[in-house]
């Protein structure tokens, strides 16, 4: 059996920054040089250093890869970039939309809330990917939704869960067969080394869905499943993506550990729109709108009501 | 008092001794015991994962003149941690098994010795999920490996106070020489819902190796217990290095069939 690494500040920052160059998808599309930077933030460290410094030496290296799926877990705090939702505009109010949209009575299947807004146009909001329906609820509501003339999506705020929901939600939404989505993997160390690429293909549900006009609403913190669902519809010509780009991370994360024992993460595979557009940085919306936050005193949510012109 | 105890359950557990060899005729046998197991998986960690199982075994086994066939298997759970660190609830939940067939035929049949050599197929499998980890929480190894086995027993008729302690010995060692490895790929465990790597590997690229060493006791109408101890390595040096190791202490009872 192989010799363990020793538990030293330089051995834990050298094991980091070896194990992100070998498998860290995303160098070659953010322009990383990650050779430099390396040698940057190693420089202040010696076997001496404290946690706190190697934490601190980690967390700004981490943080110039720009990706929300890439995170040291210390026992004392967690490194972070953030930057693609606190960068932006928040374009979402949930009192609002609770309040003056949703309503006393709306209904709820599974993670999902969904009302009519106007006698024929149906709203859905889905705030987690993590919270999980069955296809008997899915069946529920696309039926419930079956005279609507036009149907909103709101995913704002949904940082992403399960991709198994975000193809199945998106199979009852699509009209068109065909593929949505591409991805491949990093296959070993060297830089040009990605391969196992996929094709994923969507087809119409055989079961209640709706096929007809729909918008689709986004902000910057919908992120990484949510991010994928977006790009899975972007094929489809009924549907319009309305709002900000949403916040991206196209990248499955995997986990590992230093010798230290704090846990990181990084992404591991990349995600294509069918186009061949990377979807990392988000997926751009047809109609680009930001909120007018003095709006939120009159009730009135912006995108909202853009997306209810845009149906009628 | 305590040596005529002693002699007493000796006398009792000893009745009926065949006089042929004790491993002669054919059992079936049922294990339990308790299994240390090591392993350094490099999709999991640069750390070496130690830990305890609990472990039960399964077989049968037949010596019939020359001829030696056993098939058996174990399977065991329990937890691992980092070896080197105490504090840190970093930590994976193991199942782990083997699973063996050895064909050998005697070679050498001398006074109180014999000496078997065959083939077998040593399967050693282990499947690990960490507690901390989410998309790549799970980690795998099967070693479906081939090669050659070989037996040594050894009946030295022993006497205390005049009392036939009946012991015998019998060592097993498989050496496999090639192995068909499924793992994880890479970075992630599947590609299109299949494992990651799925090879055919010759020995150098991979190590397989299982001692077994078997403290062995007649008892009525041919049965056996049996106290052993099991060393099973494999070692893979591909993208991911991946070394399990099992050191497991096992009591059998084998029923004569």
């Amino acid at each position: 059996m192989r010799d363990e690494p020793s538990n030293d500040p330089l051995t834990n920052y050298d094991e980091l920054w070896q194990r992100l160059n070998d498998r860290y998808a995303y160098f070659q599309e953010k322009n990383i040089n990650w050779d430099s930077l390396g040698t940057l933030y190693r420089a202040p460290l010696s076997l001496e250093s404290s946690d706190e410094e190697l934490f601190s030496a980690l967390d700004s290296l981490l943080y110039a890869l720009r990706d929300g799926h890439v995170n040291l877990f210390a026992p004392f705090n967690i490194t972070r970039n953030w930057e693609w939702y606190l960068g932006s505009p928040q374009n979402f109010n949930w009192e609002v939309l609770e309040r003056n949209y949703l309503g006393r009575d709306h209904k709820i299947a599974g993670g999902i809330r969904y009302t009519y807004l106007q006698d024929s146009i149906a709203y859905l909001y889905y705030g987690s990917f993590s919270s999980n329906f069955s296809s008997e609820q899915l069946d529920y509501i696309f039926n419930y939704f079956k005279e609507a003339k036009g149907l909103i999506v709101d995913v704002r705020d949904n940082g992403g869960g399960s991709l198994n929901n975000t193809f199945s939600l998106a199979k009852r939404l699509v009209k068109t067969e065909g593929v949505v989505l591409l991805t491949d993997e990093k296959t070993g160390p060297n830089p040009q080394d990605f391969g196992n690429s996929l094709q994923y293909s969507l087809s119409p549900s055989s079961r209640p869905n709706f096929t007809k006009k729909t918008i689709l609403l986004t902000n910057r913190s919908c992120y990484s499943a949510t991010n994928t669902f977006a790009a899975l519809l972007k094929s489809q010509a009924h549907i319009i993506q309305l709002g900000d780009t949403t916040g991206g991370g196209g990248g499955l994360p995997v986990d590992y550990e230093l010798p230290n024992g704090w846990n990181y993460r990084f992404s591991s595979t990349r995600s294509f729109l069918a186009t061949g557009e990377d979807i990392e940085m988000g997926v751009i919306p047809e109609i680009p709108l930001n909120l007018d936050t003095s709006e939120y005193n009159l009730g009135r949510d912006g995108l909202i009501e853009a997306a209810l012109a845009e149906l009628n | 008092m305590k040596k005529l105890v002693l002699i007493s359950v000796l006398a009792f557990f000893c009745a009926n001794l065949p006089a042929q060899s004790l491993f002669e005729g054919e059992f079936i046998l049922f294990g339990l015991g308790g299994q240390m197991e090591n392993f350094k998986d490099d999709l999991v960690s640069p750390l070496k994962y130690q830990g305890y199982s609990g472990a039960a075994a399964i077989g049968w086994h037949s010596q019939q003149g020359p001829w030696q066939n056993n098939f058996d298997g174990h399977i065991a759970i329990g937890l691992q941690s980092p070896a080197a660190l105490n504090d840190v609830s970093n930590e994976t939940t193991t199942i782990s098994g083997s699973l063996n067939y050895s064909l050998r035929y005697r070679l050498i049949n001398r006074d109180k010795q014999a000496l078997f050599l065959g083939i077998c197929s040593a399967n050693l499998l282990g499947y690990r999920q960490h507690n901390r980890y989410s998309n790549s929480s799970l980690s795998f190894s099967n070693f479906i490996s081939y090669g050659l086995s070989a037996s040594w027993q050894y009946q030295p008729q022993l006497e205390l106070w005049n009392v036939k302690l009946p012991f015998a010995w019998q060592t097993e060692l498989n050496l496999p020489l090639a192995s068909y490895l499924i793992m994880p790929g890479y970075n992630r465990q599947f590609f299109n819902d299949k494992a990651g790597l799925r090879k055919h590997s010759f020995i150098g690229d991979f190590w397989h190796l299982e001692f077994r060493h078997s403290l062995v006791y007649p008892l009525k109408n041919g049965n056996q217990a049996r106290l052993s101890y099991h060393w099973n390595y494999a070692e893979y040096n591909g993208l991911n290095y991946l070394a399990q190791a099992q050191h497991y202490l096992m009591f059998h009872l084998l029923f004569k069939l």
